[in-house]
């Protein structure tokens, strides 16, 4: 009893003494930025070449995120970020597949007017910050179990 | 008189090696500047310690490179002294004032009493020691034991119910781990047969007290860690219970009193382990006060350490744990020292008078 005592003090202890010199967990986020995963969404980009302006997408979208504008006489959509759900209904639907979800997720703006992008903006890929220095992968990720501790 | 003989009455006065020394021991090393470099260290450091306990990163921004956030205890301190001190309506507006404050000057005092390596000199051997007694151990312990009454003032002077409660706490804490801390220190001082810690290490050349004495050194360490108030112990603050414990009310300079004298005591302690059980400045190759300060360091991580592994106990669990534990092993540890000392009296390394 007492030798079972004394072990459930010190192994915590050694625990903590191993944890000392194992991979951290934490993402210096600014500076280096995680990879997503295969199916991650992010927000829509535009095409322009490609769409037709049916319109399918501002119909679908469960948000009312994407709204129709005239830019030159044609039809193309407007993209709310403040009310996108990210679920990917316009990218799944559009007949052309002029919409495509890239996977940019660094959204926040100062301003809230910024966050509707019009589709002149809506076609730019959203480009890596060139301060970033490296892109760090998760170590260990299954699909059952998602991330464990090391 | 004229102005040189002035100037030279002066300089023999300051400029010569006793005084010198007196102003490295009292400045430097184990006087004024130890202790504070220590606290802005231990801070960095403890935060940094049990972030990778966590797996996480801890402070990185304020300062440089694998130094990361060794800045931010400046910081923080410059911040708070600027801030208001504010003294709650229902306070005793003199104690509520002044126990703060004389918090970390007990703690420092506590400091000038140890004594840290021997300092290379000519002539006869000298210490680095601020002042020297040959009762010291007796000195520091009873100046560590004012601390908890000045808790104790300053939670009834602050008129609040959380820092009465945190008071209490640290009274019934007081009953548990003070006997403990006397009991083990004295099997230490049985065994050297004096109250100098000097003698006391000095003594250690052969077998260190921690092999000797090992239930004297696991009392002495859980107690002393009782008497810091960290992590497994922290019971007088308790933040998840009643808000910072006897420490609720205090803002600005009051507040960094109070933190500099937890983290000077931390510093004073691990001193004591050092000395009493580690062989304090004794070891081969290296100078006497690097090896002190290597032990300790492992110290201070093992006093860090609790607060990353252990949850806090309870009030009357930290009771059953001193009166029934750690008392009664401190008990035994004598009993084994007065049985060495009639039938193995080789292994002790100072013979028994009477023994």
């Amino acid at each position: 009893m007492v030798f079972s005592w004394i072990v459930s003090i010190l192994r915590p202890l050694g625990m903590a003494f191993r944890h000392i010199f194992k991979y951290r967990f934490t993402v210096k986020y600014p500076y280096y930025v995680l990879e997503t995963s295969e199916r991650y969404r992010g927000r829509p980009v535009l095409d322009l070449a490609k769409c037709v302006g049916c319109g399918v997408c501002a119909t679908i979208c469960p948000n009312k995120a994407i709204t129709m504008v005239n830019v030159e006489d044609r039809r193309y959509p407007q993209f709310d970020a403040g009310r996108c759900c990210f679920c990917g209904f316009c990218a799944y639907f559009c007949l052309t597949s002029a919409l495509k979800m890239n996977g940019g997720y660094e959204l926040s703006e100062y301003d809230k007017s910024n966050l509707i992008y019009p589709p002149e903006k809506l076609v730019k890929v959203p480009p890596p910050p060139p301060e970033r220095k490296k892109v760090v992968k998760l170590k260990k990720l299954s699909l059952s179990t998602g991330v464990t501790h090391g | 008189m004229n102005i040189e003989t002035i100037i030279e009455s002066l300089v023999a006065l300051f400029i010569n090696r006793p005084f010198i020394e007196m102003l490295i021991k009292v400045l430097i090393f184990p006087g004024l500047m130890f202790p504070l470099l220590f606290v802005v260290f231990a801070v960095w450091f403890e935060r940094k310690l049990l972030a990778k306990v966590h797996l996480r990163i801890g402070p990185l921004h304020v300062g440089p490179g694998p130094l990361g956030g060794i800045f931010q205890l400046i910081a923080d301190a410059l911040k708070l002294l600027q801030k208001e001190i504010i003294v709650p309506y229902n306070a005793h507006k003199i104690l509520y004032n002044i126990l703060p404050l004389a918090m970390p000057m007990i703690s420092l005092a506590a400091m000038a009493f140890i004594p840290v390596a021997p300092f290379p000199s000519v002539g006869p051997v000298d210490y680095l020691v601020v002042f020297y007694t040959p009762y010291n151990i007796l000195v520091v312990l009873a100046l560590f034991a004012i601390h908890p009454f000045l808790v104790i003032g300053v939670g009834w002077a602050s008129g609040s119910k959380y820092t009465t409660m945190g008071a209490l706490r640290a009274a019934y804490q007081l009953l548990a781990y003070e006997v403990p801390v006397m009991l083990s220190a004295a099997c230490v001082v049985m065994v050297t047969g004096s109250f100098d810690l000097i003698k006391i290490v000095e003594s250690q050349a052969n077998i260190w007290y921690i092999l000797l004495l090992p239930i004297a050194f696991l009392v002495f360490f859980v107690s002393m860690m009782a008497e810091l108030g960290r992590r497994p112990f922290d019971i007088p603050h308790a933040e998840q219970e009643i808000v910072y414990g006897w420490a609720t009310e205090f803002t600005g300079v009051h507040y960094v009193c109070v933190m500099f004298a937890e983290y000077v005591n931390l510093c004073v302690a691990s001193c004591l382990v050092t000395l009493l059980f580690l062989g304090g400045w004794l070891g081969p190759v290296l100078p006497p006060a690097a090896w002190f300060l290597i032990k300790f360091g492992i110290v201070v991580v093992f006093f860090l350490m609790g607060r990353g592994v252990y949850p806090r106990l309870r009030i009357d669990q930290l009771l059953n744990a001193g009166w029934r534990i750690l008392i009664p092993l401190a008990l035994i540890q004598i009993f084994i020292i007065l049985v060495l000392a009639k039938f193995a009296p080789w292994i002790l390394p100072v013979t028994f008078v009477g023994g």
